[in-house]
């Protein structure tokens, strides 16, 4: 998450949450933020997962922007180390939606090495291509996990998908992760992963 | 191995609510595969290698029996994993759990089909028991958590 890192208020409001809840919770800081944004996270109706890869545009121009206008108000620093308590209603809405949208976006939902969605590429001497849809279903955060890399030499390679269970909540969830690979130039084969089950 | 479905409650929901097996997986297990130095000469061997691995470091880092309520019987965190390695023009597929990989020709024809790994198939069920013994047994079926939309939830955990 570069724009994390990048955003000062941000990282002063992380090192607050963290600090705060470090004494609370017998768990990592690092754990201890996320713990504290999902539990900001809850009861938020605005926070509408995008279901494609392609909203990493979404992630970059709209939920930066946003917490820095909820966390870097004109006045001064002082306001992004208040107590999350403190806040208005209306910005604590705000900063679950702007924390949810960054601590869960579709970037972090799959890694690609040496290759890249919707991009060709060759593998020995077979081209490749592969693009990836994930469906998060009512579930509050999304746990699965896609990831192709490419060996270094190019001659190999390993595509897989993860149904990751890290947090189960109550519930049931619709979720299917699927990678399909075309390679329609020298191989006419398509695969297709899914990592969707029967809805549990 | 790495597929199990923990109990709801408040440790999963509250204190540990980040995916952090599949993160694990999605970050390890090609560079596992992948750096592996007999990997022309004996893939599939790689690749159980690797699985084996990983799983050992989840459940290292991971052991369960974390959950105020549940105690010993919580399995902890855990994930699917299915795996394909390319090395054309050959093709290996793991898979851990339920997850699914199909093959089919241009006519759309199925060529390949992985096999689901769930402890309601009758050769799973068998093995499951075979390594783990009744334990296993309680925990894939009593263990059952009954959802809201009346589902149950199937574990398999190997320790």
């Amino acid at each position: 998450m570069p724009s994390l890192k990048s955003s000062r208020a941000l990282q002063i409001v992380g090192r607050d949450l963290t600090s705060r809840l470090r004494f609370l919770t017998p768990v990592p800081p690092r754990l201890a933020l996320k713990c504290r944004s999902h539990r900001l996270r809850r009861g938020v109706a605005c926070v509408q997962k995008t279901g494609s890869s392609t909203s990493s545009t979404c992630f970059r121009s709209g939920a930066p922007v946003f917490a820095e206008a909820v966390l870097n108000p004109p006045s001064s620093e002082a306001t992004a180390r208040l107590p999350v308590r403190w806040l208005s209603a209306d910005a604590r809405v705000r900063l679950r939606s702007a924390l949810a949208v960054m601590l869960d976006s579709a970037p972090n939902w799959g890694r690609a090495e040496r290759c890249n969605p919707n991009e060709t590429f060759s593998v020995g001497d077979y081209d490749f291509w592969f693009d990836v849809s994930a469906v998060k279903g009512v579930r509050p955060r999304m746990e699965d996990r896609w990831n192709v890399a490419v060996h270094e030499r190019g001659h190999a390679a390993v595509m897989a998908v993860y149904d990751g269970h890290g947090g189960p909540q109550a519930g049931p969830y619709t979720r299917s992760v699927r990678v399909v690979t075309r390679a329609p130039l020298r191989c006419s084969v398509a695969m297709a992963f899914m990592a969707s089950g029967n809805g549990v | 191995m790495f597929s199990c479905h923990g109990i709801h409650g408040f440790w999963e929901r509250r204190v540990r609510p980040w995916p952090q097996v599949s993160s694990f997986l999605m970050e390890n297990l090609s560079g596992a595969i992948l750096g592996d130095s007999e990997l022309e000469a004996d893939p599939p061997a790689v690749l159980k290698r690797a699985c084996a691995e990983c799983d050992a470091a989840v459940v290292a880092e991971h052991p369960g029996g974390q959950h105020p309520l549940a105690g010993n019987r919580n399995p902890g965190p855990g994930s699917t994993a299915i795996v394909v390695l390319l090395l054309p023009p050959r093709m290996f597929v793991a898979n851990v759990g339920d997850s699914r990989a199909i093959a089919a020709d241009a006519e759309g024809e199925i060529v390949f089909q992985s096999v689901d790994q769930r402890p309601d198939r009758p050769e799973e069920r068998a093995r499951i028991l075979r390594l783990g013994g009744r334990a296993l047994h309680s925990y894939t079926f009593q263990l059952s958590v009954r959802t809201f939309d009346r589902k149950h939830l199937m574990i398999s955990r190997f320790h």
